[in-house]
């Protein structure tokens, strides 16, 4: 992918970065909406966290109604203990949210440590850090996360640590890219001309330019996350009981589908809505910050 | 818009060859009975190989000294009959001299022989040697203290007489025989071949079935064996096919294109489903469930918090959640074996199960420490555990810690450090109670709850070797009650059972309740159907 | 260009053979070995079966070994599967998830490139929100879930393609149609926004102006262009075939590559998992060494000179 021009940059920077974005991101309709479930989503995660609770059942609570269909009761059914699905759904959306926004900020810091150090110090460490992305990228992201998940056990932070080791290396490869290019910008080469240090410059000219390009990178991070942690739940090693989010709530009710589908659906219902609008924004993210992107009046 | 051509002409090929698949209305496949393995069998080398996977393949390609009825008591097979002298320290089994191997040479007595040795030596590091160590010498033969093993109380008197020594008297000895290590085997197609000799090619059996094909991960199948003593089966093939998934393998049985759902190959969601199904079968499974607790650890090294903690369940609650028609039991011996008796474990009670706790120090839950229950990574078990601890939030005002592990895991942990409460199970070896209860006695490996108890260890010893039936089951009887209800260094919660799923046309399959697959007597009706 | 393949080849190598002893150590951190069983063998039979397999020895030792036996083409024994070793096994079951991974990526690109050119050319409209409604759906939703609707429906419901096993060509229909989904959403997301970036370009204009029918011109001038940031993703996409085709595999009863990887790692089989995952490793660098051949051949601005 081509890197922001110096004309772009240079607009984006006169009339203020974070507004231009907003306001072409807010002609965006399905961005619009993404941004109304995402917000939705995280309002359940933290009131799920804070303990204030939406429905009048504990997420543990068992009952002897198994497996209930969806009633006035339950509004979407029990599972196999009784415990009332909806209450479940919505603690899920609590581990759920965090792991995928939690994965995004740890492959933030290590993508740009990485990254600005290749690219800052170029040459041979470069080369040597690159090499090191090509090894990341010539494991599949399943096989290190199987791995590192068998390696740390099974708790949330085996799980994040293995989530984040896959999806450093787009954000790596942005920031070093960013910082090669700064490094060869007139004003840096006057600077080290004169003697000055160029590293301060480079950091504060850094974050308006690449900060875009990474924001839309992120926002990616944080489905493919979802994602993966569902399917690690299905093949059996995602995280542990009493853990409850919605992977593991899919995984659970798989094979349910055709006898009792509620199981499966409300949760992959909750995944889908949620990585569908992360995506969505994502779009909308990079044509709101692409200013060649001709937008809807 | 020429853009939707390539879209069209993707899905129009998908369907049109899809289409190409019409399928007939379901039907079998004339004198071919599949059904679903489930996964790759790890080996069909019966002396050595301990997987239900090689065992069900095995048992429809190899027989031994004696079989299994389906009420699981010992007839004769290859031994036409035996005598048990010295007290039920020596037996001495006369072979039938027409029992041939797949390539025409009979099978001897030496055959035998020659099976038991590898099984013992301790190069093919059999984890099924255990089962022999009553012959004499047989473990200090497999540890390597003794080099000759002309020392080993098995011989060969001549062609068709095999002299078994044991060293003490056993009272469940011709379970073992029917089993596959003691299956024999041919030395020279062993030596000749080495590691590759089961290859469908190389392999020499003398059972019902040959080896024909055998796809790796896919696809095993067995022709009927002309030779066979008992005359040549109904059936002229069977075919395994290896789908790990239940889910899948039941949509090809609805597809028709299996004929027998086992009970590893059902799913639990469709179980209820088909209850009221003429295809449907139940039958009781000698695998029983249990929650051990390590003794050494506090709070269990305490009788009376073991005995409460066991008091406080509900086992009737587990067939519900688990739903594939469990038996609740709080005893260790399975009802269809001799000894069995309900009352030989605690019975529910909540009342009880507090007083117990207060009276161990621990009024109400107050002052004990935390707790950690630890399990394998299984939906069921996840279930059943998770059932529990809720159990004893409520019944006994307890909390215990979750932890699940990977099954290797799992597995290194309880060996090495159990904690204080773990799930396990046990399958029957062989239908016989001895086989349940030495799982708990003092030098038994696989007692992890560190438990031991020389009141216990006598009695189950005396079992072993007492000839008298009824006096035998009494001693077992008493064991399990002191087991269960006393001791209690474990809660036994419920004994599965196995559902299964057979089309109409299969005739003649008969079932048991150590899921032996057995296929000699079956046959496909193709009439009508 | 050859002295590029070469290099790229030359760079493979270390990768690879970091690869292997990352999987190597990983393998022997994790707790838990290939012979916990669940009956308890006597520690004199344990010690045989660990002398058997050099497991008794330390560490660097075992890995020297490996890497020795690795270099002469051995890939190890299988622990579980005792009589079979990991060549054959691989033998056996490499090209069967070749044969899925190829028709996977074929039905993706044939899927995915249409979709995102048609939700290009139709930009703003009807069309191009639904085409990319169908797309961002494609990579929204768990591949099992997918996976067990698919059988449902096409399987067991309308009765159209095999359900499971790999008995013939019909049989990979589904299977190869389940793994494409994701890949095919992505392509076409990323097609519409390179076609879209060269339909601004000022030579297309140009070609329009002069009056060549819109559907030449974007077969000729914009496709051959803008497919080749599709197929820069070559490595991305064939990371995204190698992993759903665990779930695949598992779930369509396939014998392939995938799905006994996750046996082999809860089985603790060492050789097993380090082969697979060098295969895998081996696919990849592959896929991006073509990708850098292409791109430089390939190079749009040698191509505008045209």
């Amino acid at each position: 992918m081509e890197p922001v021009g110096d004309e772009v940059v240079r607009q984006i920077e006169s009339s203020g970065p974070i507004r231009t974005a907003w306001n072409r991101l807010g002609k965006i309709p399905t961005a619009l909406v993404a941004l109304v479930i995402i917000s939705f989503m995280v309002t359940l995660a933290i009131a799920s966290l804070v303990g204030l609770s939406l429905t009048p059942y504990s997420f543990d609570q068992t009952s002897t109604d198994l497996l209930a269909d969806p009633s006035w009761q339950h509004w979407m059914g029990t599972d196999e203990l009784g415990r009332d699905l909806m209450t479940r759904v919505i603690f899920g959306s609590r581990l759920s949210i965090s792991i995928g926004l939690t994965t995004a900020a740890v492959a933030l810091i290590m993508g740009t440590i990485y990254g600005s150090i290749a690219g800052y110090c170029g040459g041979k460490v470069d080369s040597l850090l690159m090499r090191g992305v090509d090894i990341a990228y010539s494991l599949p992201d399943l096989l290190v996360m199987i791995l590192v998940g068998v390696l740390v056990g099974r708790g949330t932070q085996g799980i994040l640590m293995a989530l984040a080791l896959v999806s450093w290396m787009g954000t790596a490869r942005l920031v070093r890219a960013q910082f090669m290019q700064l490094k060869n910008e007139e004003f840096i080469e006057a600077a080290r001309a004169c003697g000055q240090p160029t590293l301060p410059m480079i950091c504060r000219h850094f974050l308006p330019n690449a900060m875009g390009p990474i924001i839309v990178a992120l926002t990616f991070i944080v489905p493919s996350a979802i994602l993966s942690e569902s399917t690690l739940s299905f093949i059996g090693l995602g995280l542990s009981p009493p853990a409850c989010s919605w992977g593991t709530l899919a995984a659970d009710g798989w094979r349910s589908l055709r006898t009792h589908p509620h199981l499966i659906l409300y949760p992959s219902l909750f995944i889908f809505l949620t990585v569908l609008s992360f995506n969505f924004l994502g779009d909308g993210l990079r044509d709101a910050l692409d200013p060649r992107t001709r937008l809807k009046r | 818009m020429k853009f939707l051509l390539p879209i069209f002409a993707v899905l129009l090929v998908l369907v049109l060859v899809g289409a190409g698949w019409s399928p007939k209305s379901i039907s079998p496949e004339a004198g071919c009975l599949r059904i679903n393995l489930g996964t790759e069998p790890p080996s069909l080398d019966w002396t050595v190989t301990v997987d239900n996977y090689s065992f069900d393949v095995i048992a429809n390609l190899m027989v031994g000294l004696t079989q299994y009825r389906n009420n699981l008591t010992c007839k004769p097979s290859v031994a036409s009959s035996w005598d048990v002298l010295d007290g039920g320290k020596r037996y001495v089994f006369h072979l039938r001299k027409d029992v041939v191997w797949s390539d025409g040479k009979p099978v001897t007595a030496h055959d035998f022989v020659y099976a038991w040795r590898r099984m013992l030596t301790p190069a093919t590091a059999a984890q099924n040697a255990f089962l022999f160590y009553d012959v004499i010498n047989a473990y200090e033969f497999n540890i390597g203290k003794i080099k000759d093993f002309q020392q080993v109380g098995v011989k060969a008197k001549d062609n068709y007489t095999l002299e078994v020594n044991l060293r003490r008297p056993v009272a469940y000895f011709i379970n073992i025989t029917a089993l596959s290590p003691a299956f024999p085997l041919r030395q020279d197609v062993v030596e000749r071949y080495g590691d590759s000799w089961c290859e469908p090619e190389h392999i020499v059996t003398n059972g019902p079935f040959l080896l024909t094909k055998w796809q790796h991960e896919y696809k095993i199948e067995l022709t009927a064996n002309p030779r066979f003593f008992e005359g040549q089966p109904k059936l002229k093939k069977v075919k395994y096919f290896m789908v790990p998934e239940p889910s899948t393998a039941l949509a090809l049985y609805e597809n028709g294109e299996l004929d027998f759902i086992d009970n590893r190959s059902f799913p639990t969601p469709d179980v209820e489903r088909y209850r009221k199904s003429p295809e449907y079968h139940n039958y009781p499974l000698l695998r029983n469930n249990y929650v051990g607790f390590n003794v050494t650890k506090k709070p269990f090294d305490n009788k009376l918090v073991r005995q409460a903690f066991s008091a406080a369940i509900d086992r009737e609650v587990f067939p519900k959640i688990l739903r594939r028609k469990e038996f609740p039991s709080s005893c260790w011996i399975p009802p269809s074996l001799m000894g069995y008796d309900k009352n030989s474990g605690p019975a529910f009670s909540p009342e009880r199960a507090r007083q117990l706790l207060a009276q161990a120090g621990f009024p109400n839950g107050k002052g004990l420490p935390p707790i950690t229950f630890l399990y394998p990574q299984r939906e069921d078990v996840r279930l059943v555990v998770e059932a529990m601890q809720d159990q004893f939030k409520r019944n006994l005002n307890v909390n215990v810690d979750l932890i699940n592990q990977e099954w290797k895991v799992f597995l290194a942990t309880c060996r090495n450090d159990a904690p204080q409460m773990y799930r396990s199970s046990w399958g029957a070896d062989y239908p016989d109670p001895e086989t349940f209860m030495s799982n708990f006695t003092s030098r038994n490996g696989n007692n992890h709850t560190r438990w031991k108890n020389k009141a216990y260890d006598d009695l189950v010893e005396r079992a072993g070797g007492e000839p008298d039936q009824k006096k035998r089951a009494d001693l077992y009887q008493q064991a399990d009650t002191l087991l269960c209800k006393d001791e209690s260094p474990l809660i036994c919660t419920y004994l599965a059972s196995q559902n299964i799923l057979v089309r109409p046309w299969v005739k003649g399959l008969e079932f048991n309740a150590m899921d032996l697959q057995f296929f000699k007597t079956a046959y496909i009706e193709t009439k009508g159907y | 260009m050859l002295s590029l393949v070469l290099k790229r080849i030359v760079w493979a190598i270390p990768v690879l053979f970091i690869v292997a002893t990352i999987s190597f150590g990983l393998m022997r951190i994790v707790p838990g070995g290939p012979f916990d069983e669940e009956k308890s063998l006597p520690p004199e039979i344990v010690a045989n079966i660990k002398a058997k397999y050099n497991l008794d020895k330390p560490i660097p030792e075992q890995y020297f070994l490996y890497m020795s036996r690795l270099v002469k083409g051995d890939l190890g024994v299988s622990y579980k599967y005792v009589h079979r070793t990991v060549n054959d096994i691989l033998a056996d079951a490499f090209p069967v998830s070749l044969q899925l991974g190829i028709l996977g990526l074929v039905l993706a690109i044939g899927i995915g490139v249409p979709l995102g050119t048609i939700a290009a050319v139709n930009r703003g409209r009807k069309l191009d929100f639904l085409a990319m409604l169908v797309a961002t759906v494609g990579i929204s939703v768990p591949g099992f879930v997918t996976g067990a609707l698919l059988i449902f429906v096409f399987g067991l419901w309308l009765k159209l393609a095999p359900v499971a096993l790999w008995e013939s060509f019909r049989h990979m229909i589904l299977p190869a149609f389940t793994l494409s989904l994701s890949p095919a959403a992505y392509l076409a997301r990323l097609t519409r926004a390179s076609v879209l970036e060269v339909m601004e370009k000022d030579y297309v204009r140009t070609a329009r102006s002069k009056g060549l029918s819109s559907a030449k011109t974007i077969i000729k001038h914009v496709l051959r262009n803008a497919l080749v940031p599709v197929l820069t993703v070559l490595g991305p996409l064939t990371a995204i075939i190698i992993t759903g085709s665990f779930v695949v595999e598992y779930m369509y009863a396939i014998p392939g590559m995938g799905r006994f990887f996750i046996t082999a790692v809860s089985n603790r089989d060492y050789d097993l998992i380090m082969a697979t995952t060098l295969v895998f490793a081996v696919l990849l660098v592959i896929a991006n060494t073509i990708v850098d051949v292409l791109y430089t051949v390939l190079d749009p601005r040698i191509q505008v000179k045209n």
